[in-house]
């Protein structure tokens, strides 16, 4: 019969769906293997990594780290900065949680180590490009090494204690993974950094590419440096051993000895210069105006501060004369006009009143144009000029942007740690075996900014006072100041946070008051951040930091 | 939350109680009103809608050699006893029973209702179900005055919730079978004939019936797509050997439900400085200015538009032509269908253009060919073509109603005139666009789509191989695509500016052109696709032993569909049996079981299998009920099963994916190169939801007039894919897998009552529908929360939370008093929270659950009544909605003035001064974003229970013997009103639509309904 036919069709049609009719699948995703089997997707996943380096232009919601230190003060009172101020932050309410950042950046360095070991890349063997592509390679385990150490100092030097991972982990292994002290982890880094500093090129011009901006030699020195400065102050020193001095010391000065990098000639190109030679690691970004439009002053279109540097930061700088503080007596400062006379580097990092800014007197007096009672002014007086690229332009129709890059290691930064390590160890002014005193240490600094060297015959205590003091006009912003603190354990005497009111009088000249802006709470816990509570829950092992 | 769950019950039972009370009274009544008696009995058979039936048989059961057929009337003659059931039938299986209580009676013949779809072609008798399922004939949705079918839905089934989604044509819907049991994807299953596709692709008119799949017994069969429940449309099929031709025209006009209303300009202006004052700011408008907006002598420097008048007309219109075709000869049927609908929108200034409109219309044909062979005794063959056309119209590019609709609710009347005195299109530079201009200068676009369905079936009876064996084959194609064509134009507006002289007065005008007038600029794209295709292979074997019955079948399904773009391919299988086993028409027993897989899920993990029993027991049948004379039928259900739910919240979660990720500069040109990341952890183990359902219910007939239906349902979903972000430590370092430890529990109950009698000529009937889904999160990895109450995890799916408002703060001193609150700087009139873990700080931890979902009600009901005396007809449909809550953030109706919006009367009217600090409910007037105020609080979230009038009809047939000399068989005349009222808490917007789009409508239809 006939339709029987129809039978057989569909017999044909059920037939021809086949047992692979479930096996359709789209998916295109790279899997693990596409990744580190190609060179150019193996070199993406290294430069991701590079990604997670924190950079300071408002990391902490909006704001400076600078404003949870008497450096600054941050105008948006809701930002979350001001609750390191006002000690609302908490295990629960944690603040600046590099936590996961770090981790996800350190696991894919793991990653990146077991997964792209001994690759030899052979589709591409006979490219014209491939030994120079292989040269390129060889560096990058180097790399993905010192990007791991130095995430590891950002952890430590906020929760002190952290766990030490150097393997990719199972989800399963997460849990019951053990924290190492602060001591574990900061050799750990200092040993990375010694077996991997002769494998990175000094700087990249006779690498393939010249992909300046990489890892290199003094890098891994600097952090190798620091860390050991670090671990020689009086938070994670409290025995007061001279020998972390010492090797503090002796890794600065290794640098120093290298003469890969020297001093900027003007302290305005120190920042936001990838090119300068006083760079050792800069954390680069793209072309951007959102820092300008939170710190141009109020009044300029499209501002919207932001961070404000406060009476306190103003104070720290010297007579440019004497080279005294303004304090000290016969220093020659007159309250009347405040700003004159004054270390050159004050007119570079803060915007005073009555100064220029984009071709205009920048009025912070009273019912000015860009001061209180204009919401969202000022609180201390001034704005910030350090880090702020004025030839930004906002106005809505001509909006421009600029690349920035933010400072991670700098050289001055080297010598300032030198100076500290060698005045710790041997005083002002020995230079042990190394070559440099302290005081010659800083007077570099001192030159470059055009102050007058530091007097000699300081003993260690004033030395130390003047030290810091530099350190703080020295690097300002440059997320220094919070952890000195910390380190240095001061934390109480940087509470109480002053600005200036400022009155124009009738005859055009200004009268200037210094006020009391905000009293701020510190408790001797906050020198160690709070593990956050979530982690802690999730992982027993883990212990909280003390008082938290 | 146990403890209204509590209430909840409490209050369920007391009205079980009191329907209980009354089942007692009126059984009291009736027994013992029959007594035996040998009689001739007489009486009219009649169909639901009352119309008398000709030619249906009539026998009596306790001795069925005796039979009578209905006249033209309806009227029949049969010998019987009191105390005896009489039964009716028709050809197309329509049925009756009932006992003989009196000498006289009517049967209602209950048209389909007898023998139900229950999915992949099967039917079943109601009597002999054993699962949960609703159903509905399509003679209900054919008097709901839509042109979506989904639209006709609202009420009609419990345990199927239908939430409507504003008006713009053709109004989709959502819809939920019991609530939500997962919180990933909910959507039902819907089946038109057997194969997967939307229900908005049919017109009402061709519908047969709806069938709703609701316990495990019923979905089972689905397998790895059930769990969601499945809404089962089976369209019309040709029937009788005469030719039968119906013709319907319905003519309506539209008009939005609710329109919030707007301050005029001289309140806005004064409400605007009341604002800025509030916030410590100068006053934008001055008291000479405000004064100019009040007196509109001067409407262009100072306007006062009302800019609804001006872009919405009164009424929008729609025209609906439905005509179909039934019939054959022996061998042969066909129903064949077409319909068409026109709708006409609601804006205004739409004809000003030349050659083209720019109104929002939509334009959609509809056919339908089921055409049924018997290519030999044994063989039939069905050929299915369907589909529709849409063409459309909308003003300015596709999302030109929702920015008209956006500028509506946002641009003040004060902010500039339509037209300057030039002529020219009036406008600004800080409100945003004219919305005017928007509806009649920015050219149009025209989204078309086509769509085509195609099946194939061959049906070959077995019979000489093995009795009660028969085999099918079936084939299904499907496509859709739409594409659209748009012709957009800019437009130039004038901003008008005063001159003002040195003491402030203005002495002229200036105006400034911005913009400019473009000729219209043609672009096209291709909108979307969807393709199908179905192969369905089946056996049969139905038999009676004696006492026994079986009825069973095997089955193998496989489906194939297609979406645009990557990762959008389902292939899906199944292979499918249920055994139904009656003993004595009293016991019935139902096994099921599916082994099914789909391609989304990673080899090996594919098929699962997916069981279901259900039995039913017919108390009404046994000898000790045999007395209860009010009873004529009581029917206990009860089922177990397990179904699942393949569809997966993310693509391929089983596969560890690396993407782009950030990148970083190198180079000392500072390039920028790009980088790759790690994704997200495989999910190990990936596999579909289960979900194990367990149903009571109790059919039961009364009185032979009453039909009640209680389903009581408890499902547990496992299997759920969840993320574990909260389980795992981060110094993982990578994105958690997901997991499939997701667990929701959900239970609930459906109730179905239907009184139909008769008191004289005049029939009526009245019923209610009650349904209950109250769902809990029983596992969901939640992430660490530092205070119990912000547990997610024991709420249900989409729990609102917020913070719980405590009142408006007074003054400074109250501020100063209170808890500091973080969210931004606080003013008197603002909103005062309630410090829900005392830490003396008001942030995101105290947040606490408010109220129930802002996207599902948990109870939804309903209510139908009707009568029909001598062909008049009355008939309503009310239906509702509880626990169900709104989050009111409308732009200018609830959040005003914020970003230059307008401020709706019924927020000024009820906002914070100083002066009614005791009896403001909404906060002060602001111009800043103030995230104190507007963000998730208990004032926001408001109650959004409902109560609307879906449907009121009143409806004449002309009289059977009046027609009759024109050949026709009946003519309809009828008015119908659609959403004509809501009660509820929203007042300004309509509880269903509580946001700034294109509003729900109301209909009031004329039409006519003539069947040859």
């Amino acid at each position: 019969m006939k339709y029987y036919r129809f039978y057989l069709l569909f017999i044909l049609l059920i037939g021809a769906g086949g047992c692979n009719f479930l096996n359709y699948d789209e998916s295109s995703d790279y899997t693990k293997n596409d990744i580190f089997s190609n060179f150019d997707r193996t070199k993406s996943f290294l430069t991701n990594i590079y990604s997670h380096l924190p950079d300071g232009f408002n990391s902490i919601d909006g704001a400076m780290r600078a404003s949870a230190t008497d450096e600054a003060e941050e105008v948006w009172d809701l930002s979350n900065v001001q609750k390191f101020n006002d000690g609302s932050w908490s295990a629960i309410q944690t603040l600046d949680t590099q936590w996961s950042n770090m981790y996800s950046g350190i696991r894919a360095v793991n990653l990146f180590l077991k997964e792209s070991k001994g690759n030899t890349f052979e589709e591409r063997k006979y490219n014209d490009d491939y030994d120079q592509m292989m040269e390129q390679y060889k560096i990058y385990p180097y790399e993905a090494r010192f990007l791991r150490a130095y995430f590891y100092f950002e952890l430590i030097r906020r929760y002190g204690h952290v766990p030490l991972i150097t393997s990719v982990l199972e989800a399963d292994q997460a849990n019951s993974i053990q924290p190492a002290s602060f001591d574990e982890v900061a050799s750990f880094i200092v040993n990375e950094c010694d077996d991997i500093m002769n494998h990175l090129p000094v700087n990249y011009a006779n690498v393939p590419n010249k992909e300046t901006g990489r890892a290199t030699r003094g890098a891994a020195m600097a952090l190798k440096a620091r860390t050991l400065l670090y671990a020689a102050s009086k938070l994670h020193n409290p025995d007061g051993s001279l020998d972390k001095w010492k090797e503090a010391a002796a890794a600065s000065e290794a640098i120093i000895d290298s003469s890969w990098y020297s001093l900027a000639n003007n302290y305005s190109n120190v920042v936001n210069n990838y090119k300068s030679n006083e760079l050792i690691l800069g954390r680069r970004l793209g072309t951007s105006n959102s820092f300008e439009k939170s710190n141009f002053p109020i009044g300029y279109e499209g501002a919207n501060p932001g961070t404000c540097p406060t009476q306190n930061l103003v104070d720290a700088y010297e007579m440019q004369s004497t080279g005294e503080s303004i304090t000290a007596q016969g220093s020659g400062y007159d309250p009347v006009h405040p700003y004159t006379d004054r270390d050159p580097r004050l007119a570079k990092t803060v915007i005073i009143n009555n100064s220029q800014w984009k071709g205009q007197n920048v009025e912070i007096w009273d019912g000015g144009r860009n001061a209180p009672p204009l919401d969202r002014a000022t609180k201390t007086g001034y704005y910030l000029k350090k880090y702020v690229i004025e030839s930004v332009n906002l106005d809505p129709t001509h909006t421009t942007q600029k690349e920035h890059t933010w400072v991670l290691f700098r050289y001055g930064e080297v010598l300032l740690n030198y100076a500290e390590a060698m005045n710790e160890a041997y005083g002002p002014e020995d230079p042990a075996n190394l070559g440099m005193t302290a005081r010659e240490a800083v007077n570099m600094i001192r030159n470059r900014a055009n102050m007058p060297d530091f007097p000699t015959g300081l003993t260690q205590d004033q030395f130390r006072k003047k030290l810091r003091n530099e350190r703080m006009v020295e690097l300002a912003f440059e997320n220094h100041r919070f952890w000195d603190i910390r380190r240095w354990m001061i934390g109480p005497s940087t509470t109480d946070i002053y600005g200036m009111d400022i009155k124009k009088n009738n005859d055009g000249s200004f009268s200037y008051h210094k006020k009391l802006v905000e009293k701020r709470a510190f408790e001797d816990k906050m020198y160690l951040y709070p593990i956050p509570e979530s982690e802690i829950l999730k992982n027993g092992n883990l212990n909280q930091n003390p008082g938290w | 939350m146990t403890k209204n769950i509590h209430k909840k019950f409490k209050v369920m039972e007391r009205k079980f109680i009191k329907i209980s009370i009354c089942l007692t009274m009126f059984s009291l009544m009736f027994i013992g009103m029959a007594k035996a008696q040998q009689n001739e009995i007489t009486g009219i058979v009649r169909d639901t809608s009352g119309k008398p039936v000709q030619g249906a048989i009539i026998l009596v059961t306790e001795h069925s050699d005796t039979q009578a057929v209905s006249d033209k009337d309806g009227k029949f003659v049969i010998d019987g006893q009191i105390g005896q059931h009489v039964e009716a039938r028709t050809e197309n299986k329509a049925s009756g029973k009932m006992k003989i209580v009196k000498p006289d009676i009517n049967i209602t013949l209950k048209n389909g209702t007898s023998v139900i779809p229950i999915g992949f072609g099967q039917t079943r008798k109601v009597d002999e179900m054993t699962s949960s399922v609703g159903f509905v004939s399509g003679q209900k949705l054919t008097n709901k005055g839509v042109i979506n079918p989904e639209n006709a839905l609202y009420g009609l089934i419990p345990g199927l919730t239908v939430l409507q989604n504003g008006g713009e044509p053709p109004t989709n819907v959502n819809m939920f079978i019991r609530g939500r049991e997962t919180f990933n994807d909910n959507s039902i299953l819907v089946l038109v004939d057997g194969f997967e596709r939307p229900l908005s692709s049919l017109s009402p008119g061709e519908i047969e019936s709806i069938t709703v799949l609701k316990d495990a017994a019923a979905l089972a069969q689905y397998g790895q797509h059930g769990a969601n429940g499945v809404l089962l449309i089976t369209t019309k099929r040709g029937k009788s050997d005469e030719l039968q031709v119906n013709f319907s025209y319905d003519q309506s006009i539209t008009s939005p439900t609710r329109l919030p209303e707007f301050l005029n300009s001289g309140t806005y202006a004064s409400a605007m400085n009341e604002a800025l004052q509030n916030d410590g700011l100068a006053p934008r408008y001055s008291q000479a200015e405000i004064d100019a907006y009040n007196s509109g002598a001067d409407p262009y420097l100072f306007p006062n538009v009302n800019w609804f008048n001006q872009v919405l007309r009164d009424y929008g219109n729609r025209s609906n032509f439905n005509i179909t075709f039934n019939g054959g000869v022996s061998n042969a049927h066909y129903f064949v269908l077409m319909n068409y609908v026109n709708d006409q929108g609601l804006f205004s200034p739409v004809n000003q253009n030349d050659g083209y409109s720019t109104q929002l219309k939509y334009g959609r044909f509809n056919f339908r060919s089921n055409l049924d062979v018997n290519l030999t005794d044994n063989l039939l063959f069905q050929v299915d073509v369907a589909g529709n056309v849409i063409n459309q119209n909308k003003p300015k590019g596709g999302n030109g109603p929702s920015q008209i609709f956006n500028a509506l609710y946002s641009i003040p009347s004060a902010a500039f005139p339509v037209k300057t005195p030039d002529g020219n299109w009036g406008g600004s530079q800080i409100y945003g666009n004219n919305p005017v201009a928007i509806t009649s200068s920015t050219g149009y676009s025209s989204p078309n789509s086509r769509e085509l369905f195609l099946d194939g079936k061959l049906n070959q009876d077995l019979n000489k191989f093995l009795p009660g064996l028969s085999a099918e084959a079936a084939i299904s194609y499907n496509n859709y695509a739409s594409y659209w064509e748009s012709k957009t134009k800019q437009y130039s507006y004038e901003v008008i500016n005063p001159v003002l002289d040195n003491g402030g007065n203005i002495i002229d005008t200036t105006t400034t052109t911005y913009g400019e007038d473009t000729e219209l600029n043609y672009w096209s794209s291709f909108g979307n696709q969807r393709r199908s295709s179905d192969l369905l292979g089946k056996l049969n074997y139905s038999r009676n032993f004696g006492d026994n019955e079986l009825q069973s079948m095997v089955l193998f399904h496989q489906n194939s569909m297609i979406f645009n773009g990557q990762n959008n391919t389902y292939h899906r299988r199944n292979f499918a049996g249920n055994i139904h086993y009656g003993i004595k028409q009293k016991y019935y027993l139902d096994v099921t079981a599916s082994y099914s897989g789909n391609n989304l899920l990673p080899k090996g993990n594919r098929y699962g299998i997916f069981p279901a029993v259900s039995g039913a027991w017919i108390l009404s049948k046994e000898s000790f009920l045999a007395n209860a004379n009010f009873l004529d039928r009581l029917k206990l259900r009860a089922s177990w099963g397990m179904t699942g739910n393949d569809r997966l919240p993310t693509n391929n979660p089983d596969i560890q994916a690396y993407h782009g990720g950030n990148g970083y500069w190198f180079t000392n040109q500072n390039n920028y190169q790009g980088g790759f990341v790690e994704g997200r952890l495989a999910t190990s183990n990936l596999t579909y939801e289960s979900s194990y359902k367990t149903n009571f219910g109790i059919d039961a007939y009364l009185f032979n007039k009453l039909a009640l239906n209680i389903d009581l349902f408890y499902a547990k979903r496992t299997n759920i894919l969840t993320n574990t972000d909260g389980l795992i430590s981060n110094v993982l370092g990578v994105q958690d897998p997901l997991s499939t430890d997701g667990i929701v529990e959900n239970k609930g109950i459906d109730v179905d009552l239907l009184w139909q009698d008769h008191v004289g000529s005049l029939q009526y009937h009245i019923g209610g529908q009650f349904s209950y889904a109250k769902n809990k999160i029983l596992d969901m990895n939640e992430a660490y929360r530092p205070y119990p109450y912000l547990k997610r995890t024991g709420n249900s799916i989409g729990q609102s939370f917020g913070l719980q408002a405590v009142g408006f703060f007074k003054d400074q001193n109250d501020i100063a008093n209170s808890s500091r609150q973080l969210f931004s700087e606080v003013r008197p009139g603002d909103i005062k929270y309630k410090d829900q873990n005392g830490d003396g700080v008001i942030n995101e931890y105290d947040e606490v659950p408010l109220g129930y979902s802002t996207g599902y009600p948990e109870i939804s009901f309903s209510a139908n009544l009707g009568f029909d005396y001598k062909g008049i007809g009355v008939s309503a449909l009310f239906q509702g909605t509880a626990h169900y809550n709104a989050y009111l953030n409308t732009q200018s109706v609830y959040w005003p003035l914020r970003a230059n919006n307008t401020i709706s009367s019924y927020y000024y009217n009820r906002r914070w001064t100083a002066a009614n600090a005791q009896s403001a409910t909404f906060p002060r007037l602001t111009t800043e974003s103030n995230d104190n105020n507007f963000r998730p609080n208990s004032i926001w979230l408001a109650d959004r229970s409902f109560v609307k009038l879906r449907m009121l009809e009143v409806s004449y047939a002309l009289p059977v013997s009046f027609i009759q000399q024109w050949k026709m068989n009946s003519v309809k005349l009828y008015a119908r009103g659609m959403n004509l009222f809501s009660i509820d808490n929203i007042d300004v917007l309509d509880p269903e639509f509580v946001s700034s789009g294109y509003p729900t409508l109301r209909s009031y239809n004329l039409g006519l309904h003539i069947a040859f």
